[in-house]
């Protein structure tokens, strides 16, 4: 060996530290692998790391060593095999480590075993293995309710196909239908005491609960509580309960996707253009409706007017009433009401269109099965109208779409039959296209007579004009056509059904 | 004995697919693209309902019905247009049309008016 004064210190420190290194390596190298035989130690009451100090000894028995945690509910042990010529652990002198620590509850006697069979046959240590366990107190809670988790998040109806997300689509509104469970039962539950693994009993808790509260609109039953009617689901503070109404604040675009709510919808805020809006009960708006499309199985009102844009609709299963009606289609069922002036719509019901004390009808067609009352129709400078009244629009319409499917169906048989000359070798092809086109011509056509048959008609329908109808406007009652040739006043349009004729009658 | 029909239009289209659905619907149906000839054609014989287009080279509409009625007093002549407040609709109706009918031709209102 070199003296440091030889080398230096710096190296002759890295010899030292090489030295211990390898003399750590050879010692881990004997201990664990050449232990030499001899005397075991009866006393299994040491612990593991009594047994690994005596590693250095050439014989040694199994050993175990017990933790209990500190609130008593669970113990573990490491298990130690037999070195030498040792003694494995028994079950026995285990059992006997349990009962000196008092560990009297919740023995997991299978594990305990399979521990100890296999750390002395495998001659391997078996570190933190649960030997027992305690168990916890149950504790006692009275009935309550819970609330469907499904309810208390953001519908989004994603489409995962979709590369970008609609966001239209997206709706922070919780929609139920009647019947809908919103809140299940559940039952009261008896409080169980629990036990440490030294055998110490636990008492339960007997917590308070917050009972959820239900509110308007939700029915009690045996599952639980559910929706009485069609609506918004709303959880405030504990209560929940059934909007029948969706009140809309902030009118509707991006921050309300698209509106389909089941019953009524108040909206006080602006209609983004794109944004549709389909009730089950009535749309009322507190500003202008810019429509784009409406659809609802009562009322549409609004103390302003509708605003249409291109393929705009409005359409509700009841009334419509508003103040003015611009360039938009709307249809109903019932009554619609309109306070000023009707320009350039389509306006289609199976009531009667009424306009207010000086309303207005510029332009535009109006079809109204039960009468039209209107104060002034068109203008000295033009804005020539149409009214219809006396049949069911609904009917009609179908009818003559039949019709067009009849004329794209013919334009296509024309298309066939000229190309037969072209093609004579699919001769046989293009006659069985053309047999297949004639034969759903003549399907169509035949839809088209059989509703004509149930066409709805009113022949008492009158167009009541309480100021002028000017030159150019054009009525027809049950088909019978009239152009009024020039202005007239405070009449009403009739059927003279006798004369077949639409005939002015002073007011 | 079917009910018989003749339409005047100078659309051939519209001709021949009129001419196939109320031929399958069981009418009777001529058809005539020149409005000069109209005129004559439905005076060869009798129609239970005419249609004549109201906008068509040579004679328009309000002059073929008048043409029609005179030679013909009584018959049932509707005009066929776009628009109903169309000024030749006003003069055909002056010259004794007995209606208006929306283009290219209403079917609900045609088997409405030939089923009395």
């Amino acid at each position: 060996m070199r003296s440091f004064r030889e080398s230096g210190i710096g190296s002759f420190l890295q010899e030292v530290e090489e030295l211990v290194a390898s003399i750590e390596t050879e010692t881990d190298k004997r201990l664990f692998a050449e232990v030499d035989t001899g005397p075991a130690p009866e006393d299994l009451r040491r612990t593991g790391s009594q047994a690994l100090e005596s590693l250095t000894e050439h014989s040694r028995d199994g050993a175990c060593d017990l933790v209990v945690s500190d609130d008593a509910m669970e113990a573990r042990a490491d298990f130690y095999p037999p070195a030498g010529e040792g003694k494995p652990l028994t079950m026995e002198a285990f059992v006997t480590q349990l009962d000196r620590l008092k560990i009297t509850s919740g023995r997991l006697i299978d594990v305990i075993e399979t521990s100890v069979r296999d750390c002395a046959l495998g001659r391997r240590v078996m570190e933190g293995i649960l030997v027992a366990q305690g168990t916890r107190p149950v504790p006692a809670l009275p009935e309550r309710s819970e609330l469907l988790p499904e309810l208390l998040v953001r519908k989004q109806a994603l489409d995962e196909k979709a590369v970008f997300l609609d966001f239209k689509t997206q709706s922070p509104f919780v929609l139920v239908h009647a019947k809908d469970l919103l809140a299940r039962r559940i039952p009261a539950q008896a409080g169980l005491l629990g036990r440490t693994v030294l055998g110490t009993d636990l008492d339960f808790a007997r917590p308070n609960v917050n009972q959820l509260i239900p509110g308007e609109n939700v029915d009690v039953g045996e599952a639980g509580w559910s929706a009485a009617c069609d609506g918004s689901f709303r959880f405030v503070s504990g209560k929940f309960w059934v909007d029948k109404v969706l009140e809309l604040n902030s009118g509707v675009g991006y921050t309300t996707g698209h509106i389909d709510f089941a019953g009524d919808v108040h909206i006080t805020g602006e209609i983004a253009s794109g944004f549709h809006i389909h009730a089950g009960g009535s749309v009322m708006s507190t500003r202008v409706i810019d429509a784009t499309e409406i659809v609802c199985g009562a009322d549409v009102v609004t103390p302003f007017g509708i605003i249409g844009r291109q393929g705009s609709v409005v359409k509700a299963e009841g009334r419509i009433r508003a103040k003015f009606l611009e360039n938009v289609y709307v249809l109903a069922r019932g009554e619609i009401a309109i306070q000023t002036s009707a320009l350039n719509s389509w306006i289609q019901t199976l009531d009667r269109v009424v306009m207010g004390e000086k309303g207005l009808i510029i332009g535009g067609k109006i079809q109204a099965q039960q009468g039209i009352d209107v104060f002034q129709v068109g203008s000295e400078r033009g804005g020539k109208a149409e009214l219809v009244c006396g049949m069911d629009f609904s009917v009609v319409d179908k009818v003559e779409w039949a019709r067009d499917q009849s004329l794209t169906l013919i334009k296509k048989l024309k298309a066939l039959e000229s190309s037969k000359a072209r093609h004579p070798d699919q001769a046989a092809e293009i006659a069985a296209a053309c047999s297949k086109v004639r034969g759903q011509i003549l399907k169509m056509n035949e839809l088209a007579r059989s509703l004509v048959t149930r066409i709805d008609r009113n022949e008492d329908a009158e167009i009541i004009v309480r100021g002028t109808a000017h030159a150019g406007t054009y009525l027809e009652i049950c088909h019978v056509s009239h152009v009024v040739s020039r202005a007239v006043s405070h009449v009403k349009f009739v059927l003279d059904k006798h004369r077949g004729v639409v005939r002015a009658v002073p007011l | 004995m079917s009910k018989r029909i003749l339409l005047v239009d100078d659309d051939e289209l519209v001709l021949e697919s009129f001419e196939m659905i109320f031929t399958d619907l069981g009418y009777e149906v001529l058809t005539c693209s020149d409005s000069l000839q109209s005129a004559p054609i439905a005076l060869a014989s009798a129609f239970d309902l005419i249609l004549v287009d109201i906008r068509m080279p040579g004679h328009n509409g309000a002059e073929v019905v008048r043409d029609i009625l005179v030679g013909r007093p009584g018959s049932r002549v509707y005009v066929l247009t776009a628009y109903p407040g169309d000024p030749l609709v006003q003069m055909a109706l002056e010259a004794g049309a007995q209606g208006v009918m929306k283009k290219p031709f209403e079917i609900a209102k045609i088997l409405d008016l030939l089923k009395e």
